[in-house]
């Protein structure tokens, strides 16, 4: 018995060694695959996937990185050495930092013409948007009718008495969607923020570490009962979510998104200066700025295309609401004030 | 009978009669090198090197001590409150553990009932759960609208949930216990259990009277296991990551918790060090005394047959006790795993297997789609490379460890604690680590596939290093001479002499590595393989995205893990040789 | 027999053996022939179990050599060596069957399962142990387990059994009865053996040859009787047992040896060589060279008795000297009349119970 166990492992050692061996590094123009690096929100259909393997040759390797922040940091550890090629998923509130580092080199890529240009936060194309989503309030409709109250339709609701203990927002210093509904409060508010998340603290309001515990844990919908805050910070896209994974008619849950309540988050994808393969790796962003991968965002990450050429497909265009009047903050802006704003924040939330 | 043995000659005799040739020589040279040359490759490459690297981009990037980053350390008092919670919040969950832990030792140690194989296989469970899990399990239980809130409102008539631990010191607390106990359990219990019956016989006969016996006889034999048992789950309290982030929420940070917050989101590196390594110096501190207790606890070999000391309860009052413990261990260990299976089979108020057929639909065509199948055999890959990594570390230390304590016992005192390191170093750390120093050829792992059973081991070989070292001190010096002396070279002595000793312990090192590795979920701080979802992994991507099929095939998903590390552990039951592990 | 084959099985030469710096061997000769018994006997810490591991294999010497018919084993790895092993405390394997623990050498020198099984079974008979192959090793007893010892390191047919202090944890009667099943048992196989034990009286029922050692050397080597008769040194002599030891001085070397003490004057049968009137010398009377005689005889001694110990087939007498605090020790065959304590009586000694060292 020991003996075959011993056996065994030994075969899997050797397979997971032969799968581990590095492919030798081809600096001929076209190596036979690439490593795109990403956060662990990032999705998409095995047959996109393969159709660039198809067209090129080349296979992709997708490695995970944690969330947008985690990823950037791995990557400003060994910006000489690279994990790989390609990297999806910076936000614009990180561009800064990424781009002070010098991680990423220019690229025109053709497909910039069909993007916005109210989304090309990086005017030398480092890192060139790839898609987009907005962080704004969502409720639970079904709970707001049986409470008989009205839902909330601006953020200023939330520290309302009538709201007492219904919201649940995540902690800015660890999770994106936290972060960015901090921006829209600075958005809203300047300097004076501190005196919103004061009183939406004495309104009771809960602070979960990650989206995940604040969505599954605590919020009425998400929590399939278990939970009791009628009220999440999340997505505009999350009913449509909730629609597409459940199967459902109509969504059990609605986002607000009226005017400066929302912060819109622009994803970006860019070519590592220090990958060996600049060439094949542009091959790569211009697929993913394509529109076979940009009309299979939708429903796999529930962000929207960049490319206009995309279609968002029926879901999005019956469910999906784009809010009006996002709040805007400058990149700039955002990479100086950033410790600081979650400094204050944490000092008035949690000590 | 008669025949004088060297008048008959021998086929075999005169091929064995050969000097110790140069090659017998360089083999036991050989044996050796591979004894302390594969620990030492190991730890130095995987853990010493990568630490190096990052304390020193960290604290030296420029040649000399970044003194200036340092000073909020000194200058911030929350950095002192966060190691006073850490500490406080340690003590009173260990005293939390040990109060549910040490009646249980006592019941499982001393009585005989139906059901005690599966009951102890259970209350082990927690110890290898993934946090993300237990902290769905406890919502389940324990949230607002989980279970026992549901029962209260029913019970009072009550409006809203009377209970509100979510984010609360109280949650952190019943987590610790939830995980911990089993450890007192195991370590206690198996002392216990081995601990001779006629030494209270012997104090009954001069006298002595049931509490006296147990005052002046059983605690103070008993008092090394408690301690060491104490040292040990303080120190995972001490260390505590996923309860702390996930149940306690954004209040409560532990060193651990600290660390991986300012490493990763302020990205400040040299705070981030520092804590770090007061982190590894309070753990060596702790696995000093701990090591030390265990040294005392060798159990002698043969053991006292369990059948000897242990029998059904009798009376009434005894059969309350344990009824009244196996009820208190069911309420705090088994209701939140209880919970789990129960959400994962509701939906919409009744009894359904949605969720679990929904793990073979690849709904949306994604590419990083797993099939349970696929998840379990990925998770298994890497949890039987974890044990294979984990037994040939574990074994070569526990040699390593007992042939230094024959030879320089001082150094032993010293080398034995600096083993268990791994278990109180930051992970955060070590990730960063591996990230800057294992980039490069020769070393070129950062991206590899066996990344994660090298993390895995890292964790999980301890537990077979203290399951085999206690055995291995107990063996006499002289079975393998006796061996040796009827005719076993070298490698058939450690084949049928030392291996089948220790075999059974080595079984239960085996499994509770595998079920580190099949539970562990350190991968979002290292770099994951999307392609290779585990288990864990697995769990996590469906708790990422919104909609209630996602959560409930992410509670499916849990229950075919626990139910694959139950399983394990039900193997260990079978296996194990009188609780001789020290864990 | 002692000696008379003329290249011995077993030589070991000038073996010399130090732990952490302290010596334990410090050149010490051995001897075994073919069939012999050979006993290795002395004090605890006298170096005799090293000698036997070095003999084994099991701990290399520091200096001289190990000789195995007419062939240099010193090298020869202790599992290469053929002999056989019998510990202080059996260290039977614990995880296997009585039947696997003597079937292991076998095993090992790979001999086929029906050999094996007939070997065991053969040897279980032996020791009239026939039904207990299956039985677990710590469901035996005491003298059981010595008893599976002894045929597992018998089994393989070693070319030299050793055995170390093999029935050191039994208790006496068990002991007894065990030495004379051994010597039975070992003579009727003429096995080759190398007995190490601390016990003098064991070594006299065994052993062909007794190897006295002291503090590392070999201090005496003969047959038993010749060692108690005639012990080479004080140490052997105190180590016998022989407790009537007090200083004389010579009187006279010719033509009767004579020595003047506070008993008296003594006629030993004879004196250390190159002994001079006048030298201080050590005497040693045997327990047993005494008898009860009032008539006049070579050496006899009036002395006062302290006390009697009745012991069975003998009587200790405990004596003094008069006027002195000197004790005596001799052992009497029962009397029918015997004196009070504190008479004075008068006892003869044997001369050849008279043994002189000099110094």
């Amino acid at each position: 018995m020991f003996k075959r166990t011993l056996l065994l492992s030994l075969f899997l050692i050797f397979l997971l060694a032969a799968c581990a061996i590095p492919q030798p590094p081809t600096t001929a123009t076209k190596p036979s695959s690439l490593t795109l690096i990403t956060h662990d929100s990032f999705d998409v259909s095995e047959d996109v996937l393969q159709q660039f393997t198809a067209e090129t040759g080349i296979e992709v390797k997708i490695l995970k990185s944690g969330d947008a922040g985690e990823m950037l940091n791995t990557l400003l550890l060994s910006p000489e050495n690279p994990l790989g090629d390609v990297v999806y998923g910076i936000d614009n509130t990180f561009l800064s930092r990424a781009l002070e580092a010098n991680l990423f080199s220019p690229y025109e890529a053709p497909a910039l013409a069909d993007i916005s240009q109210s989304l090309q936060l990086d005017p030398t194309h480092r890192l060139i948007p790839v898609d987009f989503g907005y962080v704004t309030l969502n409720y639970d409709i079904a709970w707001f009718e049986k409470a008989g109250i009205d839902p909330p339709d601006d953020i200023s609701d939330l520290i309302d008495p009538a709201y007492k203990g219904l919201t649940v927002v995540e902690n800015p210093a660890s999770s994106s969607p936290g972060l960015a509904f901090l921006f829209v409060t600075v958005g809203r508010y300047g300097s004076d923020f501190p005196a919103f998340w004061e009183s939406l603290r004495a309104n009771d309001v809960l602070v979960t570490e990650g989206w995940s515990d604040a969505y599954w844990g605590a919020f009425t919908v998400g929590s399939g009962g278990d939970g009791d805050r009628p009220i999440v910070v999340s997505y505009a896209t999350s009913p449509v979510a909730e629609v597409y994974y459940n199967e459902l008619d109509a969504a059990p849950t609605a986002s607000v998104n009226t005017k400066g309540n929302s912060f819109e988050q622009v994803e970006f994808v860019g070519v590592l200066a220090n990958s060996p393969h600049q060439q094949a790796a542009r091959q790569l962003v211009d697929f993913l700025l394509s529109p076979p991968f940009q009309e299979d965002i939708p429903l796999h990450m529930f962000v929207y295309p960049v490319n206009s050429q995309a279609n968002v497909g029926e879901l999005f265009q019956t469910w999906a609401e784009v809010p009006k009047s996002p709040v805007v903050l400058l990149p700039d802006l955002i990479s100086t004030h950033r410790e600081e704003w979650i400094g204050t924040w944490t000092d008035v939330m949690l000590r | 009978m008669n025949h004088p043995p060297h008048s008959v000659p021998d086929p075999i005799r005169k091929r064995l009669r050969t000097r110790r040739s140069l090659p017998g020589r360089m083999l036991a040279w050989g044996g050796q090198v591979l004894l302390w040359g594969v620990p030492l490759l190991f730890f130095g490459a995987f853990f010493f090197y990568p630490l190096a690297a990052i304390f020193r981009l960290s604290l030296f990037p420029e040649g000399h001590l970044v003194t200036e980053a340092l000073r909020p350390l000194i200058e911030k008092s929350y950095y002192a409150r966060v190691l006073w919670f850490t500490v406080w919040q340690a003590t009173a969950s260990t005293a939390g553990a040990l109060l549910l832990g040490l009646p249980a030792a006592a019941i499982f140690s001393h009585y005989r009932f139906p059901g005690k194989a599966l009951l102890r296989a259970l209350t082990t469970l927690p110890f290898v759960m993934p946090t993300v899990v237990v902290a769905t399990a406890f919502t389940a239980l324990l949230g607002p609208r989980g279970m026992l809130n549901d029962i209260l409102r029913t019970l009072f008539h009550l409006d809203s949930s009377p209970l509100h631990l979510q984010n609360t010191i109280w949650i952190i607390l019943l987590a610790h216990v939830f995980y911990n106990t089993s450890v007192v359990i195991r370590l206690v219990g198996g002392f216990w259990a081995n601990l001779d019956p006629r030494l209270g016989a012997a104090a009954a006969v001069l006298g002595a009277k049931p509490w006296q016996r147990f005052r002046q006889i059983t605690v103070p034999l008993l008092l090394p296991a408690v301690a060491a048992a104490s040292l040990l789950v303080f120190m995972f309290n001490f260390t505590s990551f996923g309860v702390i982030l996930i149940l306690g929420g954004p209040g409560f940070a532990t060193v651990e918790v600290e660390i991986y917050r300012t490493a990763v989101r302020l990205f400040d590196l040299p705070v981030a060090a520092a804590l770090s390594l007061l982190q590894m110096l309070f753990t060596l501190g702790l696995m000093v005394g701990y090591t030390h207790l265990q040294q005392r606890l060798t159990l002698p070999l043969p053991l006292r047959p369990q059948s000897a000391t242990q029998r059904p309860p009798r009376t009434a009052g005894e059969r309350g006790l344990v009824f009244g413990v196996l009820l208190l261990l069911g309420v705090f260990l088994l209701s939140p795993l209880f919970a789990l299976v129960q959400r994962s089979l509701t939906l919409g108020g009744g009894l359904s297997l949605q969720f679990y057929r929904a793990l073979f639909v690849n709904r949306s065509d994604s590419v990083f789609f797993v099939t349970p199948i696929l998840a379990v055999r990925n998770s298994l890959m890497f949890a039987v490379t974890t044990v294979f990594m984990a037994v040939t570390i574990g074994l070569s230390t526990a040699y390593l460890l007992r042939q230094t304590e024959l030879r320089h016992k001082r150094f032993a005192y010293l080398l034995d604690p600096v083993l268990m390191l791994p278990l109180g170093t930051s992970a955060v750390t070590l990730g960063f680590g591996y990230i800057i120093a294992l980039g490069k050829p020769p070393l070129n792992l950062r991206a590899s596939l066996l990344i994660l059973p090298i993390a895995h081991t890292l964790i999980a070989f301890p537990f077979v290093l203290r399951s085999v070292l206690p055995i291995l001190r107990g063996m006499q010096p002289q079975i393998r001479e006796a061996a040796a002396v009827l005719g076993a070279s070298p490698a058939a002595v450690w084949r049928r002499i030392d291996l089948p000793i220790l075999a059974r312990a080595l079984m239960v090192g085996m499994v509770f590595a595998f079920t580190i590795s099949m539970g562990e979920f350190g991968a979002s701080l290292l770099v994951s393989r999307p392609q290779f979802p585990t288990l864990p992994i697995a769990i996590y991507r469906f708790l990422g995205q919104p909609g209630l099929n996602n959560y409930g095939q992410a509670l499916a998903m849990s229950v075919i893990l626990m139910a694959t590390t139950a399983v394990g552990f039900l193997g260990i039951e079978n296996l194990r040789y009188g609780d001789m592990g020290e864990f | 027999m002692v000696g008379s084959s003329p290249v011995p099985f077993l030589m070991a030469n000038q073996i010399t053996k130090a732990f952490a710096d302290t010596p334990v061997l410090r050149g010490v000769d051995l001897t075994i022939a073919a069939g012999e018994t050979v006993c290795l006997l002395g004090p605890s810490g006298c170096g005799k179990t090293t000698l036997l591991r070095v003999v084994a294999g099991l701990e290399p010497p520091d200096a001289g050599q190990v000789i195995c018919e007419g062939e240099d084993v010193t090298h020869v790895p202790v599992h290469q060596r053929e002999f056989g092993l019998m510990f202080q405390d059996y260290v039977l394997f614990p995880h296997m069957s009585v039947f696997d623990n003597i079937a292991f050498g076998l095993r090992m020198h790979r001999w086929s399962p029906q050999q094996i099984r007939q070997r065991v079974q053969e040897l279980l008979t032996l020791v009239n142990l026939q039904h207990f192959g299956p039985r677990k090793v710590y469901e035996l007893s005491g003298g059981q387990q010595q008893r599976v010892a002894l045929v597992r390191s018998l089994a393989p047919k070693p070319r030299l059994l050793m055995l170390d202090e093999p029935l050191g944890s039994l208790d006496r009667e068990l002991r007894d009865r065990l030495q004379d099943e051994l010597r039975t048992l070992l003579g009727g196989l003429r096995q080759t053996t190398l007995y190490v034990t601390h016990d003098q009286w064991e070594a006299f029922a065994i052993a062909d040859r007794i190897v006295l050692m002291n503090a590392g050397r070999v201090e005496q080597v003969g047959a038993a009787d010749a060692i108690y008769l005639r012990p080479a040194s004080l140490f052997v002599s105190r180590f016998l047992g022989f407790r009537n030891e007090f200083p004389a001085r010579i009187m006279a070397l010719n033509p009767a040896p004579a020595l003047e003490c506070l008993l008296g004057v003594l006629h030993p049968a004879e004196l250390p060589p190159q002994s001079a009137v006048g030298d201080t010398v050590t005497v040693v009377i045997r327990p047993e060279a005494a008898t009860l005689r009032y008539e006049a005889c070579g050496n006899q001694l009036s002395l006062r008795l302290l006390d009697l110990s009745f012991r069975g087939a003998q009587t200790v007498w405990r004596l003094a000297a008069p006027g002195s605090e000197q004790v005596l020790e001799f052992y009497l065959p029962p009397q029918v009349h015997r004196p009070r304590i504190g008479d004075t009586v008068k006892v003869c000694v044997e001369p050849h119970g008279i043994i002189v060292f000099g110094g």
